[in-house]
Protein backbone atom coordinates (compact mmCIF):
# COMPACT_ATOMS: atom_id res chain seq x y z
CA UNK A 1 0.00 0.00 0.00
CA UNK A 2 1.33 3.29 -0.95
CA UNK A 3 0.60 6.01 1.80
CA UNK A 4 0.89 8.66 -0.90
CA UNK A 5 -2.08 7.77 -3.87
CA UNK A 6 -0.95 11.74 -5.11
CA UNK A 7 2.65 12.70 -4.03
CA UNK A 8 5.68 10.39 -3.79
CA UNK A 9 8.06 11.01 -0.78
CA UNK A 10 9.97 13.37 -2.25
CA UNK A 11 6.84 15.88 -2.34
CA UNK A 12 7.09 15.48 -6.61
CA UNK A 13 3.74 15.46 -7.77
CA UNK A 14 2.78 13.17 -10.91
CA UNK A 15 0.85 15.16 -12.94
CA UNK A 16 2.35 18.49 -15.26
CA UNK A 17 0.24 21.04 -13.29
CA UNK A 18 0.84 24.02 -15.04
CA UNK A 19 -0.31 22.29 -18.38
CA UNK A 20 -3.77 20.56 -16.42
CA UNK A 21 -4.52 24.45 -14.93
CA UNK A 22 -3.58 26.07 -18.44
CA UNK A 23 -6.20 23.50 -20.04
CA UNK A 24 -8.26 23.63 -17.43
CA UNK A 25 -8.52 27.18 -17.73
CA UNK A 26 -9.39 27.14 -21.46
CA UNK A 27 -12.64 25.10 -20.60
CA UNK A 28 -11.12 21.54 -21.17
CA UNK A 29 -13.24 19.54 -18.50
CA UNK A 30 -11.05 16.51 -18.52
CA UNK A 31 -8.23 18.66 -16.92
CA UNK A 32 -10.67 20.10 -14.50
CA UNK A 33 -11.53 16.76 -13.07
CA UNK A 34 -7.78 15.41 -13.21
CA UNK A 35 -6.56 18.18 -11.47
CA UNK A 36 -9.66 17.65 -8.43
CA UNK A 37 -8.86 13.50 -8.58
CA UNK A 38 -5.18 14.02 -8.20
CA UNK A 39 -5.22 16.67 -4.93
CA UNK A 40 -8.96 14.85 -3.74
CA UNK A 41 -7.13 12.83 -1.21
CA UNK A 42 -4.63 15.08 0.25
CA UNK A 43 -7.67 17.73 0.13
CA UNK A 44 -10.43 15.67 2.33
CA UNK A 45 -7.31 14.31 4.88
CA UNK A 46 -6.37 17.72 6.02
CA UNK A 47 -9.76 18.84 6.16
CA UNK A 48 -10.62 15.75 8.33
CA UNK A 49 -7.20 16.86 10.26
CA UNK A 50 -8.30 20.31 10.84
CA UNK A 51 -12.33 18.94 11.48
CA UNK A 52 -12.55 15.74 12.49
CA UNK A 53 -16.18 15.11 11.72
CA UNK A 54 -16.31 13.43 8.60
CA UNK A 55 -19.21 15.13 7.22
CA UNK A 56 -18.01 18.64 7.47
CA UNK A 57 -14.70 17.53 6.59
CA UNK A 58 -16.16 16.64 3.12
CA UNK A 59 -18.07 19.58 2.73
CA UNK A 60 -14.74 21.71 3.42
CA UNK A 61 -13.36 19.74 1.62
CA UNK A 62 -15.43 20.13 -1.32
CA UNK A 63 -16.06 24.18 -0.66
CA UNK A 64 -12.19 24.52 -0.81
CA UNK A 65 -11.48 22.70 -4.39
CA UNK A 66 -14.50 24.96 -5.25
CA UNK A 67 -12.95 27.96 -4.23
CA UNK A 68 -9.43 26.93 -5.56
CA UNK A 69 -11.64 26.55 -9.13
CA UNK A 70 -13.19 29.64 -9.18
CA UNK A 71 -9.86 31.40 -8.64
CA UNK A 72 -7.68 29.29 -10.65
CA UNK A 73 -6.67 32.05 -13.02
CA UNK A 74 -5.27 33.34 -10.22
CA UNK A 75 -2.71 30.64 -10.00
CA UNK A 76 0.61 31.05 -10.41
CA UNK A 77 2.03 28.62 -13.00
CA UNK A 78 5.83 29.32 -11.77
CA UNK A 79 4.99 27.97 -8.27
CA UNK A 80 3.54 24.45 -7.38
CA UNK A 81 -0.02 23.73 -7.22
CA UNK A 82 -0.22 21.15 -4.19
CA UNK A 83 0.31 24.05 -1.78
CA UNK A 84 -1.65 26.86 -3.42
CA UNK A 85 -4.29 24.25 -3.56
CA UNK A 86 -3.66 23.00 -0.27
CA UNK A 87 -4.08 26.30 1.48
CA UNK A 88 -7.35 27.34 0.25
CA UNK A 89 -9.09 24.06 1.65
CA UNK A 90 -7.07 24.30 4.72
CA UNK A 91 -8.74 27.92 5.31
CA UNK A 92 -11.61 26.94 4.33
CA UNK A 93 -11.62 23.88 7.03
CA UNK A 94 -10.59 26.45 9.52
CA UNK A 95 -13.34 28.93 8.94
CA UNK A 96 -15.66 25.96 8.98
CA UNK A 97 -14.42 24.81 12.32
CA UNK A 98 -14.43 28.61 13.69
CA UNK A 99 -18.13 29.09 12.42
CA UNK A 100 -19.08 25.16 14.18
CA UNK A 101 -16.77 26.14 17.78
CA UNK A 102 -19.61 29.28 17.58
CA UNK A 103 -22.40 27.64 17.07
CA UNK A 104 -21.39 24.71 19.33
CA UNK A 105 -20.16 27.13 22.30
CA UNK A 106 -23.86 28.94 21.50
CA UNK A 107 -25.80 25.07 21.77
CA UNK A 108 -24.03 24.07 24.61
CA UNK A 109 -24.75 27.35 26.60
CA UNK A 110 -28.60 26.78 25.80
CA UNK A 111 -28.25 22.82 27.02
CA UNK A 112 -26.84 24.38 30.03
CA UNK A 113 -29.11 26.94 30.74
CA UNK A 114 -32.45 24.16 29.57
CA UNK A 115 -30.24 21.68 31.83
CA UNK A 116 -29.80 19.98 28.98
CA UNK A 117 -27.68 16.26 29.03
CA UNK A 118 -23.79 16.87 28.69
CA UNK A 119 -21.94 15.37 25.68
CA UNK A 120 -20.40 12.06 27.29
CA UNK A 121 -16.92 11.50 25.62
CA UNK A 122 -15.81 8.51 27.71
CA UNK A 123 -18.51 5.67 26.35
CA UNK A 124 -17.00 3.66 23.73
CA UNK A 125 -13.23 1.95 23.38
CA UNK A 126 -11.70 3.68 20.35
CA UNK A 127 -9.88 1.52 17.53
CA UNK A 128 -6.49 2.99 16.25
CA UNK A 129 -8.29 5.52 13.90
CA UNK A 130 -10.28 6.44 16.53
CA UNK A 131 -7.55 7.27 18.89
CA UNK A 132 -5.36 8.79 16.78
CA UNK A 133 -7.93 11.12 15.47
CA UNK A 134 -9.16 11.98 18.49
CA UNK A 135 -4.84 12.86 19.30
CA UNK A 136 -4.99 14.78 16.22
CA UNK A 137 -7.83 16.51 17.35
CA UNK A 138 -6.11 17.45 20.90
CA UNK A 139 -3.18 19.28 19.48
CA UNK A 140 -3.06 22.98 18.22
CA UNK A 141 -4.41 23.54 14.85
CA UNK A 142 -0.97 24.23 12.74
CA UNK A 143 0.21 21.20 15.00
CA UNK A 144 -2.16 18.73 13.27
CA UNK A 145 -2.08 20.34 9.74
CA UNK A 146 1.74 20.33 9.77
CA UNK A 147 2.33 16.87 10.48
CA UNK A 148 -0.23 15.84 8.16
CA UNK A 149 1.42 17.73 5.50
CA UNK A 150 4.68 16.59 5.94
CA UNK A 151 4.42 12.54 7.55
CA UNK A 152 1.02 12.00 5.04
CA UNK A 153 1.48 14.28 2.23
CA UNK A 154 5.64 14.85 1.94
CA UNK A 155 5.98 18.07 2.04
CA UNK A 156 8.89 20.38 3.21
CA UNK A 157 9.06 22.51 5.96
CA UNK A 158 8.89 25.64 3.78
CA UNK A 159 6.27 24.22 1.47
CA UNK A 160 4.15 24.00 4.88
CA UNK A 161 5.26 27.36 5.91
CA UNK A 162 4.35 28.32 2.60
CA UNK A 163 0.40 26.85 3.23
CA UNK A 164 0.04 28.08 6.87
CA UNK A 165 1.41 31.21 6.23
CA UNK A 166 3.94 30.92 9.08
CA UNK A 167 7.95 30.68 9.59
CA UNK A 168 9.18 27.72 8.62
CA UNK A 169 10.79 26.87 12.11
CA UNK A 170 7.39 27.53 13.45
CA UNK A 171 6.69 24.35 11.06
CA UNK A 172 9.46 22.14 12.19
CA UNK A 173 8.51 23.15 15.43
CA UNK A 174 4.79 21.78 15.35
CA UNK A 175 5.97 18.93 13.54
CA UNK A 176 8.29 18.17 16.65
CA UNK A 177 5.91 18.50 19.18
CA UNK A 178 2.90 16.84 17.01
CA UNK A 179 4.96 13.52 16.28
CA UNK A 180 6.00 13.58 19.84
CA UNK A 181 2.84 13.37 21.25
CA UNK A 182 1.20 11.14 18.52
CA UNK A 183 4.48 8.79 18.72
CA UNK A 184 3.83 8.09 22.06
CA UNK A 185 -0.05 6.99 21.13
CA UNK A 186 1.41 4.47 18.66
CA UNK A 187 3.85 3.14 21.46
CA UNK A 188 1.82 2.96 23.61
CA UNK A 189 -0.81 1.06 21.46
CA UNK A 190 2.41 -1.20 20.33
CA UNK A 191 3.00 -2.16 24.14
CA UNK A 192 -0.66 -2.71 24.95
CA UNK A 193 -0.85 -5.53 22.20
CA UNK B 1 10.26 0.33 26.32
CA UNK B 2 10.58 2.07 23.32
CA UNK B 3 13.80 1.45 20.86
CA UNK B 4 13.09 2.95 17.64
CA UNK B 5 15.71 5.60 16.60
CA UNK B 6 14.36 8.90 17.41
CA UNK B 7 12.71 10.56 13.88
CA UNK B 8 14.84 12.45 11.56
CA UNK B 9 12.71 16.19 12.14
CA UNK B 10 14.09 16.51 8.37
CA UNK B 11 12.74 13.62 7.19
CA UNK B 12 8.92 12.03 6.83
CA UNK B 13 8.31 9.47 10.03
CA UNK B 14 6.82 6.62 7.55
CA UNK B 15 5.83 4.57 10.44
CA UNK B 16 3.29 7.51 11.74
CA UNK B 17 2.57 8.73 8.55
CA UNK B 18 1.02 5.50 7.33
CA UNK B 19 -0.84 5.39 10.87
CA UNK B 20 -2.46 8.61 9.75
CA UNK B 21 -2.98 7.73 6.38
CA UNK B 22 -5.15 5.40 7.34
CA UNK B 23 -6.86 7.04 9.81
CA UNK B 24 -7.74 10.13 7.72
CA UNK B 25 -8.30 8.97 4.51
CA UNK B 26 -12.10 9.11 3.67
CA UNK B 27 -13.78 5.63 3.25
CA UNK B 28 -16.28 7.36 0.55
CA UNK B 29 -15.36 6.79 -3.22
CA UNK B 30 -12.76 9.68 -4.99
CA UNK B 31 -15.02 9.39 -8.01
CA UNK B 32 -17.90 10.84 -6.39
CA UNK B 33 -15.97 13.19 -4.32
CA UNK B 34 -14.88 14.86 -8.40
CA UNK B 35 -18.39 14.65 -9.64
CA UNK B 36 -20.07 16.69 -6.66
CA UNK B 37 -17.20 19.09 -6.91
CA UNK B 38 -17.06 19.31 -10.64
CA UNK B 39 -20.71 19.75 -10.79
CA UNK B 40 -20.73 22.61 -7.99
CA UNK B 41 -17.88 23.82 -10.41
CA UNK B 42 -19.96 23.88 -13.63
CA UNK B 43 -22.71 25.59 -11.54
CA UNK B 44 -20.62 28.35 -10.71
CA UNK B 45 -19.36 28.65 -14.21
CA UNK B 46 -15.97 27.29 -14.11
CA UNK B 47 -14.48 26.34 -17.12
CA UNK B 48 -17.75 27.10 -19.14
CA UNK B 49 -17.28 28.64 -22.67
CA UNK B 50 -18.50 31.83 -20.71
CA UNK B 51 -15.90 32.15 -17.58
CA UNK B 52 -13.45 31.41 -20.86
CA UNK B 53 -14.96 34.13 -23.03
CA UNK B 54 -15.18 36.55 -19.85
CA UNK B 55 -11.60 36.12 -19.60
CA UNK B 56 -10.39 36.73 -23.07
CA UNK B 57 -12.40 39.23 -23.05
CA UNK B 58 -10.75 41.05 -19.90
CA UNK B 59 -7.77 40.61 -21.88
CA UNK B 60 -9.18 41.64 -25.54
CA UNK B 61 -10.57 45.19 -23.31
CA UNK B 62 -7.19 45.68 -21.79
CA UNK B 63 -5.15 45.27 -25.17
CA UNK B 64 -7.76 47.78 -26.76
CA UNK B 65 -6.64 50.55 -24.40
CA UNK B 66 -2.90 50.07 -24.69
CA UNK B 67 -3.52 50.01 -28.29
CA UNK B 68 -5.67 52.96 -28.78
CA UNK B 69 -3.18 54.94 -25.74
CA UNK B 70 -0.06 53.77 -28.35
CA UNK B 71 -2.06 54.91 -31.80
CA UNK B 72 -2.72 57.89 -30.39
CA UNK B 73 0.37 59.14 -29.41
CA UNK B 74 2.09 57.74 -32.87
CA UNK B 75 -0.62 59.62 -34.47
CA UNK B 76 0.36 63.08 -32.80
CA UNK B 77 3.72 62.18 -33.25
CA UNK B 78 3.58 61.91 -37.08
CA UNK B 79 1.63 65.32 -37.22
CA UNK B 80 4.00 67.05 -35.66
CA UNK B 81 6.63 65.30 -38.45
CA UNK B 82 4.39 66.82 -40.89
CA UNK B 83 3.98 69.77 -39.62
CA UNK B 84 7.36 70.35 -39.82
CA UNK B 85 7.61 68.96 -43.37
CA UNK B 86 4.92 71.47 -44.50
CA UNK B 87 6.96 74.07 -43.16
CA UNK B 88 10.17 73.46 -44.95
CA UNK B 89 8.41 73.24 -47.90
CA UNK B 90 6.16 76.23 -47.96
CA UNK B 91 8.88 78.16 -46.90
CA UNK B 92 11.60 76.73 -50.16
CA UNK B 93 8.57 77.17 -52.53
CA UNK B 94 7.65 80.73 -51.34
CA UNK B 95 10.49 81.55 -50.14
CA UNK B 96 8.84 82.96 -47.28
CA UNK B 97 8.83 82.10 -43.64
CA UNK B 98 5.73 84.13 -42.70
CA UNK B 99 3.71 82.23 -45.65
CA UNK B 100 4.92 78.90 -43.84
CA UNK B 101 3.74 80.04 -40.53
CA UNK B 102 0.28 80.80 -42.38
CA UNK B 103 -0.28 77.67 -44.22
CA UNK B 104 1.44 74.97 -42.88
CA UNK B 105 0.10 75.89 -39.07
CA UNK B 106 -3.05 73.95 -37.83
CA UNK B 107 -3.81 76.75 -35.51
CA UNK B 108 -6.18 79.82 -36.19
CA UNK B 109 -3.52 82.56 -38.08
CA UNK B 110 -2.09 84.78 -36.03
CA UNK B 111 -3.17 88.19 -37.32
CA UNK B 112 0.37 89.68 -36.98
CA UNK B 113 1.56 86.61 -39.17
CA UNK B 114 -1.33 87.85 -41.91
CA UNK B 115 0.16 91.40 -42.25
CA UNK B 116 3.63 90.26 -42.59
CA UNK B 117 2.37 87.89 -45.21
CA UNK B 118 0.33 90.79 -47.02
CA UNK B 119 3.48 93.35 -46.29
CA UNK B 120 5.92 91.10 -48.17
CA UNK B 121 3.83 90.75 -51.32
Amino acid sequence: MSALPDRDRSGQARVDEPALVARALAGDRAALGMLVEAYAGSVRRITRAILGNVDDAEDAAQDGVLTALVKLDRYDPARPFGPWLLRIAANAAIDRRRRRSVRETRVLGDDLAAGGPLPDAETERLALGDRLRAALDELPEHYRVAVVLFDVEGYSHAEIAEILGVASGTVRSAVFHARRKLRALLDDLKEDR
Amino acid sequence: MRQEPLWSPDHPDAALGDALWAALTAREDTAEFVTHVLARAEAAGVGTWRAVLGRWSRFAIAAAVVLAFLGGYLAGRERDVATSFDTVWVTSATGSEAAAELLATHRAPDPSALFASMLAN
